[in-house]
């Protein structure tokens, strides 16, 4: 059961994911199970066929919406069994900037890897960020851009963040189409992702 | 050499059911519209309003619309003297616009443009002929970003006489080109006899027509300045990712557009398309080098045929990040094919990284492109002259004899007729014999050469001083 549900993500069919698992835990399988042996390594595979080029971004739509499908039914058991996430990001598109793609990928594929995530959607000032990050005791902010007229705002998040005295608290991811490494460290952000693998990836080794 | 017939890329059933789809997308799904004044001239004429608000165009409408416009838009080089006019089946070539970066020309780093290169890229494009028109190829940092539109497009009018395609966001960015442009021709009255300057306004896919949006293409219409409402319906992003799903949404929202301008100002200029290019399904950048830009550009010339309007297109772009093969290899095949598909205009020419980049080394590279391409693909005239049936008859013998002209090379029918029936290319294409030798000088080198001939040249004056240094002073 727990390979045909990591399959099934991997298929990217969701109708068959929401109904496996929810076959599973009739049958009794452990909430946790599910995840930590289906859902997370499927998206783990996903995410190095996508590093690899053998898997598209359509692609990896589909298997994040379907591994949502699973954790639909499994968060409310997790959290009733107590069991902690591997941690909480708050991740939104920063102020005057719609663009939400890429940030729902790289939120899906946090979920995948196993963090608890609050998505605030697009166009957050600074000032809701801070708040987030406080109300949810974030251990990661990640922030998306995805125009050069938008990623000004970046700095402002970390600035709001030190003027909060949250700073110390949080690590910053950043990353988007025209933001880069150079331009992490200049801003004084934790680490940049330049795609949702990547971030995953980097989100792991900060946690 | 004449130009050859184009070559259509969509067969007639496929134009036919792109036009229909279109016509049923604006009377079905509609236009996000809320500009009030607009929304009122379209339903008070017979437009009709869903559930959800969105204004449904009636078939009868839109058709009524494509039938106003003007097949031919007049347009002119800056002077006035040399008209180069809007029609389909006459391709016109010309750069891109807002560009983040430029290789910078001493380092050769890539860097944030500044206004001066600009000016630089403005200057090689007006020094290269077969460029026909002219657009800013910068977004320069050096320049506050509410004068950025208005500051390009003055040293378009300092540095070049081409016609101008001018962008902006919004319309205090056309207001202040607008002016400029009437100081420069001497008159509003003698613009609007003869506009140097066509505008590119995108509204958003899919269908959102903000309200700067018909401002915009109302004020275009209103100062006689020919537009178009280019939308960004690209496959997989703005759009379909069916390339005849994206045809038939790009289609139906300039169709859309063309409605707005026409039912407000008949007769306007209206230069029909959109950019329905590739996204890829990896990185999700818009792709400026994928086949899909050159067959796009194709197929909304076939559908500028059905409609008898000019059409839109790009070509001579590439997704490398350098001036490298796949460069050679993206420009190439899109500026070959929107030559053969005689689509109006097809811009963008020089740009690398998917938009965001230009080199200078790479304008004079297209620009060779452009020219290779006009020359090959063109009509060959079986005159007497050309078959040379004597000429052949000459050598034969004489190579045989011994004595005459023994090969083609020596026979005065080739010096009399080589520069009109080979290609010949300048100087930076390499033809010499192989010689182990010999140091082959790297093409980039042999470009950059180029590039610091033009641009080291005194410039010659393309406005009278007077109005140069008025548009300088009084459009900091």
């Amino acid at each position: 059961m727990i390979e045909a549900i990591k399959q099934a993500v991997l298929d990217g069919d969701r109708g068959k994911v929401v109904e496996l698992t929810a076959s599973a835990l009739e049958r009794g399988t452990e909430p946790k199970e599910i995840l930590d042996q289906a859902l997370t390594p499927a998206m783990d595979i996903v995410g190095e066929e996508y590093e690899r080029g053998d898997r598209y971004v359509p692609e990896m739509l589909i298997s994040a919406e379907a591994m949502k499908g699973a954790m639909k039914q499994l968060r409310p058991l997790l959290a009733d069994a107590g069991v902690e996430p591997r941690g909480r990001i708050v991740i939104g598109t920063v102020e005057g900037d719609l663009h939400d793609i890429g940030k729902d990928l790289v939120a899906m594929m946090l979920e995948g890897a196993g963090f608890e995530v609050i998505n605030l959607g697009v166009e957050v000032s600074a000032a809701a960020f801070v708040q987030a990050v406080r109300e949810h005791n974030a251990d990661i902010l990640a922030l998306s851009a995805l125009l050069t007229t938008t990623m000004t705002c970046m700095p402002e998040v970390v600035k709001a963040l030190t003027e909060a005295g949250i700073r110390d608290q949080v690590k910053v991811i950043i990353g988007g189409a025209p933001v880069t490494q150079a331009y992490a460290e200049e801003i004084g952000a934790d680490g940049y992702a330049a795609d949702a693998a990547g971030a995953a990836k980097l989100a792991v080794t900060l946690a | 050499m004449s130009r050859l017939k184009p070559i259509a890329f969509l067969d007639r059933e496929a134009v036919r059911k792109i036009h229909a789809a279109a016509l049923h997308l604006l009377s079905h799904t509609g236009i996000h519209l809320p500009h009030r004044e607009a929304r009122k001239l379209l339903l008070d004429a017979g437009a009709a309003e869903d559930e959800e608000g969105r204004v449904l165009l009636p078939v009868a409408m839109v058709e009524d619309c494509i039938a106003k416009a003007p097949s031919t838009i007049p347009w002119f080089d800056q002077t006035g003297t040399r008209e180069v006019p809007l029609r389909i089946n006459r391709v016109y070539f010309g750069p891109g616009s807002d560009s983040l970066y430029i290789v910078d020309r001493e380092t050769k780093g890539i860097r944030r443009a500044v206004l001066q290169d600009v000016i630089d890229n403005v200057r090689l494009v007006e020094a290269l002929p077969e460029f026909d028109f002219v657009m800013s190829m910068g977004l320069p940092e050096d320049v506050p970003a509410d004068r950025i539109y208005p500051s390009v497009f003055r040293e378009m009018l300092v540095h070049s006489t081409k016609p101008i395609v001018a962008t902006s966001t919004c319309l205090a960015d056309l207001e202040d080109p607008y002016r400029m442009a009437v100081i420069a021709a001497g008159s509003e009255a003698a613009f609007r006899e003869k506009p140097f300057f066509i505008t590119y306004v995108e509204p958003e896919s899919p269908f959102r027509f903000e309200e700067d949006i018909v401002d915009r293409i109302w004020f275009c219409g209103e100062k006689g300045i020919p537009t178009m409402g280019v939308t960004s319906s690209n496959l997989g992003g703005g759009g379909p990712v069916t390339p005849e799903g994206g045809l038939a949404q790009g289609a139906a929202e300039s169709l859309a557009a063309l409605v707005l301008l026409q039912m407000r100002h008949p007769g306007a200029g209206f230069v029909f398309g959109a950019n329905t290019w590739a996204t890829d399904m990896r990185s999700s950048i818009v792709c400026y080098g994928s086949p899909e830009c050159a067959t796009t550009t194709a197929a909304y010339a076939d559908l500028g045929r059905l409609y008898d309007l000019p059409s839109w297109g790009g070509a001579g772009c590439t997704d490398a990040h350098r001036l490298d093969a796949q460069a050679g290899e993206e420009a190439f095949q899109s500026i070959l094919i929107a030559h053969q598909s005689g689509a109006s205009i097809a811009h963008d020419v020089g740009f690398l990284a998917y938009g965001s980049l230009y080199d200078a080394r790479f304008l004079i590279l297209t620009h060779e492109m452009i020219g290779r391409a006009r020359r090959m693909w063109s009509r060959l005239d079986p005159s007497e002259e050309n078959l040379a049936v004597d000429v052949i008859d000459e050598v034969a013998r004489a190579s045989i004899r011994g004595e005459g002209p023994t090969i083609y090379l020596k026979h005065s029918h080739t010096a009399r007729n080589f520069r009109e029936s080979l290609y010949l290319p300048p100087r930076f294409i390499e033809r010499r014999a192989l010689d182990l030798d010999r140091a082959t000088e790297p093409l980039l080198d042999r470009l950059d050469a180029e590039v610091e001939e033009i641009l080291a040249a005194d410039e010659a004056p393309t406005l009278p001083e007077e109005i140069a240094q008025r548009l300088q002073s009084e459009f900091a």
